[in-house]
């Protein structure tokens, strides 16, 4: 977390370190996205989201070529659509996401949503660069045993973002982030594996 | 944010819910371990025993180290608060049987754990709004959490020793 202080209503927003900010994201992710969502730029947000989804396509892409079902030449393209994904794919989601959440009376705004899931894949882009780091490094197998917890760990933050979003509903969060993360899990089996 | 909320009543479904992620969990578990047509609701039931046992020690040990929230909102807000907290068991039941039925992989496992990890943190967050302290709240029910999500993987590999 970035202290251990009680918030104050006209405290100004702290700068930490983005390795502590997204380590803060898998543990008290509510807190951060509350902090930091409303100040970053979305480009910025994306970046995070692009690189993660970029980062596991990448060890998909390895893992495949390793064991002969993908040609090196398709490696950086697969690589590429998952930047696309991470980036206008997550736009998207977080759009449908906000556009589902309006009737539960959120008062966040299209934007907010933007950045917030955005941000919120910080843990897979943690588990993105370990992960690669041991694909190159040592050969492993990545894609499903750190890329798609990567994945999955993201779905905290995303519930904490639905939570915002809905105006602190839980049940509603949580079937939404459910099918968020369905959506997410589903695009990478059929843009990678081919469903 | 001087004010703290105070615990919202538990909606009846959320234990529903979580029992029926946890049971889904320990169905999914089971039909790797065991070829019979009754391992997955055996395995249903040892989930909901072991998920139940396991977030009932979690509580116990989470009133005993965040001493805000029990002073303020006694049992029942640790209750509540850990309640919201796993129900985000739900998303990775879901995935997992996704994951399991629809790809044929085997990492039931992976959600199961970083499902009760993620849960926990959770419950950490609803820890905070109910005045526990941000350090308590944040660390606290994420390591009990990871203690728990241990206990699961360690009581699969026992399980996976076993002449079934």
């Amino acid at each position: 977390m970035t202290n251990g202080a009680q918030p104050n209503a006209g405290e100004a927003p702290r700068r930490v370190g983005a390795l502590r900010a997204m380590l803060a994201m898998m543990i008290n992710p509510g807190r951060v996205l509350e902090r930091h969502a409303g100040s970053i730029a979305a480009p910025w947000a994306l970046l995070v989201s692009g690189l993660a989804f970029t980062l596991f396509f990448l060890q998909t892409a390895l893992d495949l070529e390793r064991v002969g079902k993908m040609a090196s030449g398709d490696v950086a393209a697969l690589a590429g659509k998952g930047a696309a994904m991470g980036i206008l794919g997550v736009a998207v989601l977080a759009f449908l996401a906000w556009a589902f959440s309006l009737p539960f009376g959120g008062q966040r705004t299209a934007g907010w949503a933007v950045r917030a899931f955005g941000l919120g894949y910080s843990p897979a882009l943690i588990y993105g660069a370990v992960g690669l780091g041991l694909n190159l490094g040592l050969k492993w197998n990545t894609a499903v045993a750190c890329g798609v917890t990567g994945l999955l760990w993201a779905l905290g933050p995303l519930f904490a973002a639905l939570r915002e979003m809905t105006g602190g509903k839980n049940g509603v969060s949580a079937v939404l982030s459910t099918l968020c993360g369905a959506a997410m899990l589903f695009a990478w089996a059929e843009l990678s594996l081919g469903g | 944010m001087a004010e703290h909320d105070s615990p919202a009543g538990l909606p009846r479904g959320y234990p529903l819910v979580r029992l029926v992620s946890f049971a889904g969990l320990g169905a999914l578990t089971a039909r790797h371990l065991n070829a019979n047509e009754m391992a997955p609701a055996v395995g249903a039931g040892v989930g909901v025993v072991f998920g139940s046992v396991g977030l009932g020690f979690l509580r116990v040990l989470v009133s005993i180290f965040c001493p805000r929230v029990m002073q303020r909102h006694g049992y029942r807000g640790i209750r509540a608060a850990t309640g919201a907290g796993f129900l985000m068991m739900f998303p990775f039941a879901v995935l997992a049987a996704a994951a399991e039925l629809q790809f044929g992989w085997s990492a039931v496992q992976a959600f199961a754990m970083a499902g009760i990890m993620t849960s926990g943190a959770a419950a950490g967050a609803e820890l905070a709004r109910l005045g526990g302290g941000p350090m308590a709240s944040a660390i606290v029910p994420t390591f009990l959490a990871f203690l728990f999500s241990a206990a699961w993987g360690l009581a699969t590999a026992l399980a996976q020793m076993l002449p079934l």
